[in-house]
């Protein structure tokens, strides 16, 4: 049973699948997927059920939730940020109660994947992109070259904006992907250190309670990582969107 | 963060021996990628829908229903206001023309009241002026006639003194003369 601290982030194929030849298999992965999407959707409409003119509880956190990341396309992207907002709202709903689905002990944190964060960073590189051409056409090149910049210096910034610009996706990916592991790891170690401590028996067994102090510490700290993390990058997406939407730097 | 690193190696060495051939973060696996991009992709797609068609559109109108709720409210009570200031300003009106009617009243009746006093002290006036001239006549009549009855008494006693004292009758007529003339000189 005890295995490597690494062992929570295997896979595990429940059911192999395979969609025009690439391997589409249901592993616990997209189980936690799965739940997460499934939970989520179901909550927030349960918590709307009734939709009343003066709010219950479970309805009061849907519309804080609703105004919480309304208000931050709107302060980050402004009145253009609109059509974007739902996208806002999946994503940071989504990695929120992925984050958190995956302090359920024996959970599977779902963002705790590269492959995951990878796909959701690339994916809105790419949408930057698109937007910023859709809406400003080849101006949006202007966006390496900051208004106001000296004319020596232009080589030397357009160099720095394009290395800033392409390292986005692999900064957004691999921000949450490495918070998310490293807690995860950090508090299956603390854990393993309690049980073999313990285990060790005389005076180093009499303080095996340290580790196990230092990990309800950790557990709180990794509770508030996983909001903090969802909003960092729902803000940096919004942040990214408003270089694309409003060309002005 | 060095100890971090250094504990998560020491872990990843210990613990990942039996079962992890690959070894480090099974994160790093190639073949892992595939089914993780295409359920990720399926479980957004299927949650942006809900959330974009079922669950915001809910919440916004909800959101927005009780904004125009609260304007609406608003402007009712903006509404109320101005109609009861109107009300207000009515009714101090009317006050005021009621204060400035019951001065009026006061000050009539205040007049009235004065006029009937001052008859009635006119007329108890003449009446307490007739009474006193009445009572001024009876009074000097009846100083007439107690100075008449005197005069007659004296004239009578000086008669019978002077008839004792001179033995003969005496004139009558002189001795009252004389009698008129003491008591008046006397200033009775």
């Amino acid at each position: 049973m005890a295995g490597s601290p690494l062992d929570q982030f295997k896979l595990s194929n429940k059911l192999e699948l395979s969609v025009a030849g690439f391997d589409a298999s249901i592993t616990n992965s997209a189980l936690w997927m799965i739940g997460v999407v499934a939970v989520t959707s179901v909550g927030l409409m349960w918590a709307m059920r009734r939709a009343d003119m003066v709010p219950g509880r479970s309805q009061s956190m849907a519309e804080l939730l609703y105004e919480f990341v309304a208000n931050m396309v709107k302060d980050n992207i402004g009145a253009g940020g609109r059509p974007f907002f739902p996208f806002i709202f999946s994503l940071f709903m989504f990695i929120l109660i992925a984050n958190l689905a995956g302090m359920v002990p024996y959970g599977f944190t779902v963002t705790s994947h590269l492959a995951v964060t990878m796909t959701f960073a690339i994916f809105i590189f790419l949408l930057v992109i698109a937007v910023g051409f859709a809406r400003h056409g080849l101006h949006f090149f202007s966006l390496f070259l900051p208004p106001g910049t000296p004319v020596f210096l232009m080589p030397l910034i357009v160099v720095i904006e394009v290395i800033s610009f392409f390292s986005r996706p692999v900064t957004l990916g691999v921000r949450l992907f490495a918070n998310m592991t490293a807690g995860h790891i950090l508090m299956k170690v603390f854990a393993g250190f309690i049980i073999s401590m313990a285990a060790a028996g005389s005076f180093v067994a009499f303080l095996s309670w340290l580790p196990f102090v230092a990990n309800v510490a950790v557990t709180a700290l990794e509770l508030l990582v996983a909001a903090v993390q969802a909003y960092v990058f729902a803000l940096l997406t919004c942040v990214y969107l408003n270089d694309a939407v409003n060309l002005e730097h | 963060m060095t100890l971090f690193l250094s504990a998560m190696a020491a872990a990843a060495e210990t613990g990942g021996a039996p079962e992890a051939a690959s070894g480090g973060l099974p994160q790093f696996d190639p073949t892992v990628f595939g089914p993780q991009v295409i359920w990720l992709v399926i479980t957004f797609a299927v949650f942006y829908f809900v959330m974009a068609k079922l669950v915001l559109p809910r919440i916004g109108d909800v959101l927005e229903d009780r904004e125009e709720k609260i304007a609406d409210d608003l402007d009712q009570a903006e509404q109320l206001s101005q109609e009861a200031g109107s009300v207000q300003d009515t009714f101090e009106g009317s006050l005021t023309e009621a204060r400035s009617q019951s001065t009026q009243i006061i000050a009539s009746a205040r007049s009235d009241a004065q006029d009937r006093v001052n008859s009635e002290l006119a007329k108890l006036d003449t009446k307490l002026g007739k009474q006193a001239d009445k009572a001024e006549d009876r009074i000097a009549a009846e100083k007439a006639s107690a100075l008449e009855e005197l005069e007659a008494v004296a004239t009578d006693a000086c008669e019978d003194i002077i008839a004792k004292l001179l033995g003969s009758p005496v004139d009558q007529n002189a001795i009252r003369d004389i009698v008129k003339q003491e008591i008046s000189g006397r200033g009775v």
